[in-house]
C-alpha cells in the first residue's frame, strides 16, 4: 500500500493508568494501519483496553491518572501524540471525531441538543450563531431528526435517537477517521442495524476511516474491512476480515469464535474460553493469553513473543499460531 | 453444619442470605480499617469515651468537690484546666461531663432515627392517606427551623437533661423519616418482594427482614453524624437558657456558664468548646470514612 | 409549568398555616400562667382571673387557636408582648431586617469563598489545593459556631480590641458575627462543590466536549460549572434559612439586636407571645424560601422543569420526594446543611427520567 493511502498508523502505544497506589497497565504495546476510507474492527472483550486506545489516539484521555507512556500516531504522517494540545483542539472534532458508548450519559443534560451541535460548527469554523444553527438543523435531518427539534433536551430523547445526535456532532466536519466506540451495545438490536447503516453510509460518502470498537463479531463481520482482536492491552491478531473469519489463528481468536453458539450445528453446551482476563495490575509476563491458552507451552511465559505475518496482512502474536 | 440429608435441604437454603450480610458488614469493616481518616476519627472518639469512663480513675477531684479558695483560677498544676466559679476542679467536671454529654449526643440521635425508621416506615408501606398526612408533618417540621422546633418543645417540656433529648430528637427525625420512606417505597416496587409474597411472607415481616436492612447505611450513617450535631445544639440551646444548665456538668451547660465571665476567665468557655469540638471532629472524620465504606463508589 | 407553581403556592400556604397550627399547640402547654406573669405580686386570684379573660385565655382551646390564627394571617397581628405590651409584629418589623442583613452578608461570604474553593480544589484534584482543603475543611466543619463566635472575640474585640463585640453601631459590628457564621458554611460548601464538581468531572458529556476540540477551560465554564452548580443551588437556598432561623444563638452572644436577641431575651423573660409570632414568621419564611429554591432549581435544570410541567398536570401526587431536595439531609458534619453527599439516590426520579420521554419519535 503507498504511503498516501495510509492514514493512520500506531506504533507501540502504551498507556497506564495509576490508581490507588496500584499501576494499571491498560495498552501495552499496540501497533496497526489504517487505510484511507477503510475501517478497523477492534474486537476484544471489556477492559481489554480497547477504548482507552480510541481515547488515547484522540488523547481525551483524563490524564492525572492515565499516562501515554510510549508509542506513536501517526496521521498523515504526524505523530500527533507529540502535537501541542492547542493545535490538538484542532484535529479534535475536525479530522478525528468519536462517538460513544453510552449515548445516554454522552450529551450535556442541561444544553438544547441543537446547540451541542452547534458549538461543533463554531469551535472550527468562523460561522455565526445563525449559521452554526443552520448547520446544526441540517445535521439533524441528515441523522433522521426532524429540525425542529433543536431546542430539546436530551432527555427527551430515546437512547437511539441520543446516538444519532452523537453521530451528527461526530460528522459535521467530515472527520478523515471516525472512532466509533461500541456505538450500538447500549442500543436495542433493532436500532443497532439502523445507526451502523447510518455510520456506514456516512462513512462511504466521505470516504473516512473508521475504527470501530466492539465486542460483537457480528457487527464486525458486516461493517469491517480489517480486525484486530486485542487481548489484555495487546494486539494479539491483525488482519483482513476474510483472514480473521476464515483463518482465525491465534488461540484466542479461535476460542472467541467457538465460544459463538453455532445455530447449523445443534448445541449441547457452550464452549466459552476457560479462567478469566488478567488482572490489568498484573499482567502476565511472555504471552498474555498464556495462562488461559490450551496450546501454551513453557516458552509462552516468558521473553517478547513475536509478532507473525502468517500471510501478507495477517499477523499473529503466537509461538504456535493454528493453521 | 450439616448433620443429617434431610436437613440439608433446609439448611443450605437460609445460610446463603445470612453469608451475604456478614459478608457486606465484613467488606465495609475492611474498608474502613484501611481509611487512615476514619480510623483517627474512631479511636479519637474512643479515647473521648474512655475519658468519659475512666473519669474517676484519672482525676483525683470528683465533680462536685469545692473550693473556696479558689474560685474561678486558670490552669495550674493541682488543677490543669483551673476551676470553676464554684471552685470545682473543672477537668474533673469536664471529664465526667463526657458522661452526660456523650449519653445526650447518642440517645438524641438514636431516638431521632428511630422515629424516623417508624414513621417512614408506616409511611411508605401503607402509602395514600397515611402517607400523606405524614409528609404534610414532615413539611411542617421542614419548615421550622431545627433550633426553632427544639426551643418550643423544650419551653413546653421544661429545661433538663431527658427533656432535651426528648426535644432534640423530634427536631431532628423528619430527614429520617423522608428518607426510611424513600427506601420503603422503592423496596415496595421491586421484585423480590412479590417474590416474598408468594412464599407467604406477612407484610411486618417483609417490612423488618427486607426493608429495613436496606435502610441500615444510610440510617447508621446518620446516626453516627447526627450525635456531633445535637451536643452541638443542645451547647446552643443551653446558651439561650434553655436545653441542659448548670449544676449538670454537660460540656454545653459548662460552656454557657462561663459566657458570662469570659472577658476575665476564658478558660471556663475555652475547655468545654474544646470537648466538643473535639468530640464533632472525631465523629466527622469517622463518618466520612463510614460514608466511604458504606459505597465506595461515591468515593470522591 | 405555571400550575405546578400555583400548586406549590397552595402547598407552602397550607404548610405555614400548618407550622402555626402546630407552634400555636406547643407552645399552648408550655408552663406558667401569663396572667400571673404579667400582674404584679399582690394581685389577688380574682385580679388574675380577669386578667385571663381580658387575656382570653379562658376560652377553649380551638377558640384560642382559631383567634390566633386569624390575628396572624388575617390581621397580620401576632399579639402583645406580656412583659412590654408592645405589638410583637412591631418587634419583630423593626428587628428582622438586621437579622436579614446579617444573614445575606453570611451567605455572600459563604458563596463567595466556598464554591471557587471547592471548585479549584476539584479541578486540580489531587493537587496541594485538594488537599490542604480536604483536611483544613474537616477542621473548620467540626468547630462549633458559637464557640469560634467567642474564641473571636476573646482574641480580637477583648486582647487586640481590633473589632467590637457587641451591638450595631458600626459596620465593624458586623465582621465578626458574619466572618463566625461564615467559617463552617465555607467549609461545607467547599466541600459540596467540589464533590459535586468531581462527579461532573467523570461525566461522558465531558469526554464528548472535549473530543469536540474545545478547549479545557471552556469545557470547565461551559459543560462543567452549569451542571455542577445545580446542586449548589439547594445548599445556598438552605444556608440563607439557616442563617436566618439559626442565628438566635449568635446574635446572644454578639447581642446582635435582630430577630434572634428579640427571641432570646423573651424567652429568657418567658415573653411567650413574642416567641410564638417569630417561630411562625420565620417558619414562614423558611417555607417560603424551599419553595423559591425548588423553583430556581427547575429553571436551572431542563429535567426538573419538565418534572414539574408533568407533575402540574397530575393530581395529589407528592412530587417532592422525586425532587433532588428532597435529598436534603439535616446534619451535614455537625451543622444542618441540606445535600449532602450520602443522598439516597431518589429512586422514583430514576424510574421517572425514562418515563418522560413521552415524545419518542416512532421507529
Amino acid at each position: 500500500m503507498s504511503s498516501t493511502d495510509l492514514l493512520l498508523s500506531v506504533r507501540d502505544l502504551t498507556v497506564e493508568y495509576s490508581s490507588g497506589g496500584d499501576v494499571i497497565y491498560a495498552v501495552n504495546g499496540v501497533s496497526f494501519d489504517l487505510e484511507r476510507g477503510k475501517s478497523l474492527g477492534l474486537v476484544g472483550e471489556t477492559g481489554a483496553g480497547k477504548t482507552t486506545v480510541a481515547k488515547a489516539i484522540l488523547r481525551v484521555l483524563p490524564m492525572p491518572p492515565a499516562t501515554i507512556k510510549g508509542g506513536t500516531v501517526l496521521l498523515d504522517g504526524e505523530d500527533i501524540l507529540k502535537k501541542p494540545e492547542d493545535k490538538m483542539l484542532d484535529v479534535r472534532g475536525q479530522k478525528i471525531s468519536m462517538i460513544f458508548q453510552d449515548p445516554m450519559t454522552a450529551l450535556n443534560p442541561t444544553m438544547t441538543v441543537g446547540e451541542q451541535i452547534a458549538e461543533v460548527v463554531r469551535l472550527h469554523s468562523d460561522a455565526t450563531k445563525q449559521e452554526a444553527k443552520q448547520k446544526a438543523m441540517q445535521m439533524l435531518k441528515r441523522v433522521g431528526i426532524m429540525p425542529d427539534r433543536y431546542d430539546n433536551y436530551p432527555y427527551q430523547f430515546s437512547g437511539g435517537m441520543k446516538q444519532r445526535v452523537v453521530i451528527a456532532m461526530a460528522l459535521v466536519f467530515k472527520p478523515d477517521l471516525l472512532l466509533a466506540d461500541e456505538p450500538t451495545t447500549a442500543l436495542d438490536v433493532t436500532i443497532q442495524a439502523q445507526i451502523l447503516e447510518m455510520i456506514r453510509s456516512f462513512k462511504e460518502k466521505f470516504n473516512s476511516s473508521m475504527i470501530l470498537i466492539t465486542h460483537d463479531l457480528g457487527i464486525v463481520a458486516e461493517n469491517c474491512d480489517t480486525v484486530a482482536v486485542i487481548y489484555a492491552g495487546q494486539i494479539v491478531e491483525f488482519g483482513s476480515r476474510e483472514d480473521l473469519f476464515d483463518r482465525p489463528s491465534h488461540p484466542y481468536t479461535v476460542g472467541l469464535f467457538r465460544s459463538l453458539p453455532s445455530y447449523a450445528v445443534g448445541e449441547a453446551r457452550l464452549h466459552p474460553i476457560e479462567g478469566a482476563p488478567p488482572d490489568p495490575r498484573n499482567i502476565p509476563s511472555g504471552c498474555v493469553f498464556h495462562p488461559r491458552c490450551p496450546r501454551a507451552t513453557d516458552s509462552c511465559g516468558s521473553g517478547e513473543i513475536p509478532n507473525r505475518e502468517l500471510t501478507p496482512g495477517h499477523f499473529c502474536r503466537c509461538l504456535y499460531p493454528e493453521v | 453444619m450439616v448433620s443429617n440429608k434431610a436437613g440439608s435441604a433446609a439448611a443450605t437454603i437460609s445460610p446463603v442470605k445470612r453469608r451475604k450480610k456478614e459478608g457486606m458488614w465484613k467488606q465495609v469493616f475492611k474498608r474502613l480499617m484501611k481509611d487512615r481518616a476514619a480510623m483517627i476519627g474512631l479511636i479519637g472518639v474512643a479515647v473521648i469515651i474512655l475519658i468519659s469512663i475512666c473519669a474517676p480513675i484519672l482525676t483525683s477531684y470528683s465533680p462536685e468537690e469545692m473550693d473556696l479558695t479558689r474560685l474561678n483560677s486558670g490552669p495550674s498544676w493541682e488543677h490543669p484546666m483551673g476551676t470553676d466559679a464554684l471552685g470545682r476542679d473543672y477537668m474533673s467536671r469536664l471529664f465526667y461531663g463526657g458522661r452526660y454529654s456523650l449519653v445526650l449526643g447518642i440517645s438524641s440521635s438514636f431516638l431521632s432515627v428511630l422515629i424516623g425508621i417508624i414513621i417512614g416506615s408506616i409511611a411508605g408501606y401503607f402509602g395514600n392517606w397515611v402517607d400523606n398526612i405524614i409528609m404534610r408533618l414532615c413539611d411542617i417540621i421542614q419548615a421550622i427551623p431545627g433550633v426553632m422546633i427544639s426551643i418550643i418543645i423544650s419551653l413546653a417540656l421544661g429545661t433538663g437533661y431527658w427533656v432535651t433529648i426528648a426535644a432534640l430528637a423530634i427536631g431532628g427525625c423528619s430527614h429520617g423519616i423522608r428518607m426510611t420512606r424513600a427506601q420503603v417505597l422503592s423496596v415496595r416496587k421491586s421484585e423480590y418482594l412479590d417474590a416474598a409474597r408468594t412464599v407467604n411472607c406477612g407484610s411486618i415481616r417483609i417490612m423488618f427482614k427486607h426493608i429495613l436492612p436496606n435502610t441500615m447505611s444510610p440510617m447508621l450513617l446518620d446516626f453516627t453524624m447526627r450525635i456531633a450535631n445535637m451536643i452541638q445544639f443542645s451547647a446552643g440551646l443551653s446558651v439561650i437558657g434553655l436545653g441542659v444548665q448548670a449544676p449538670t456538668p454537660e460540656w454545653g451547660a459548662m460552656l454557657s456558664a462561663g459566657r458570662n465571665v469570659i472577658r476575665t476567665y476564658p478558660h471556663l468557655v475555652m475547655f468545654p468548646g474544646l470537648f466538643i469540638f473535639a468530640i464533632s471532629f472525631f465523629i466527622n472524620l469517622f463518618g466520612d470514612g463510614l460514608r466511604d465504606a458504606l459505597d465506595p463508589k461515591l468515593k470522591k | 409549568m405555571g400550575r405546578y407553581v400555583l400548586r406549590r403556592l397552595i402547598l407552602t400556604a397550607i404548610v405555614m398555616l400548618g407550622a402555626a397550627v402546630v407552634i400555636f399547640t406547643v407552645m399552648y402547654f408550655v408552663p406558667g400562667d401569663p396572667a400571673e406573669i404579667l400582674l404584679s405580686q399582690e394581685a389577688t386570684p380574682a385580679d388574675v382571673a380577669a386578667k385571663r379573660a381580658e387575656l382570653g385565655l379562658d376560652q377553649p382551646f380551638l377558640v384560642q387557636l382559631g383567634q390566633f390564627m386569624y390575628n396572624a394571617f388575617i390581621r397580620f397581628d401576632l399579639g402583645t408582648s406580656w412583659v412590654r405590651g408592645t405589638s410583637v409584629m412591631g418587634g419583630m418589623l423593626e428587628r428582622l431586617p438586621r437579622t436579614f442583613l446579617l444573614g445575606v452578608l453570611t451567605v455572600l461570604v459563604t458563596v463567595v469563598v466556598g464554591v471557587p474553593m471547592g471548585v479549584n480544589a476539584a479541578i486540580h484534584r489531587g493537587g496541594w489545593q485538594d488537599r490542604s482543603l480536604m483536611v483544613s475543611s474537616m477542621f473548620f466543619i467540626s468547630l462549633p459556631e458559637f464557640w469560634l463566635a467567642l474564641m473571636l472575640i476573646i482574641v480580637f474585640a477583648l486582647k487586640l480590641g481590633w473589632l467590637p463585640s457587641f451591638g450595631i453601631e458600626s459596620w465593624k459590628c458586623y465582621i465578626l458575627p458574619v466572618v463566625s457564621g461564615a467559617v463552617a458554611g465555607i467549609a461545607n460548601l467547599a466541600r459540596q462543590s467540589r464533590a459535586s464538581v468531581l462527579e461532573v468531572v467523570r461525566a461522558d458529556y465531558i469526554t464528548t466536549a472535549r473530543s469536540k476540540g474545545m478547549k479545557e477551560k471552556l469545557v470547565i465554564y461551559k459543560h462543567m460549572l452549569p451542571n455542577a452548580l445545580i446542586p449548589i443551588i439547594t445548599v445556598t437556598g438552605s444556608l440563607f434559612a439557616r442563617c436566618v432561623g439559626g442565628t438566635i444563638v449568635m446574635e446572644k452572644i454578639f447581642s446582635f439586636p435582630g430577630i434572634g436577641l428579640y427571641m432570646s431575651d423573651a424567652i429568657t423573660m418567658r415573653d411567650y407571645p413574642i416567641v410564638r409570632g417569630c417561630v411562625v414568621v420565620l417558619a414562614a419564611f423558611t417555607a417560603l424560601l424551599m419553595l423559591l429554591v425548588d423553583l430556581a432549581y427547575g429553571f436551572a435544570d431542563p429535567q426538573i422543569r419538565a418534572q414539574y410541567a408533568e407533575s402540574g398536570k397530575r393530581k395529589g401526587q407528592h412530587r417532592k420526594d422525586r425532587h433532588p431536595r428532597s435529598r436534603r439531609g439535616e446534619w451535614n458534619h455537625g451543622r444542618p446543611v441540606d445535600l449532602t453527599e450520602e443522598t439516597e439516590q431518589d429512586p422514583e426520579s430514576k424510574q421517572h427520567s425514562h418515563a418522560s420521554q413521552g415524545e419518542e419519535e416512532p421507529w
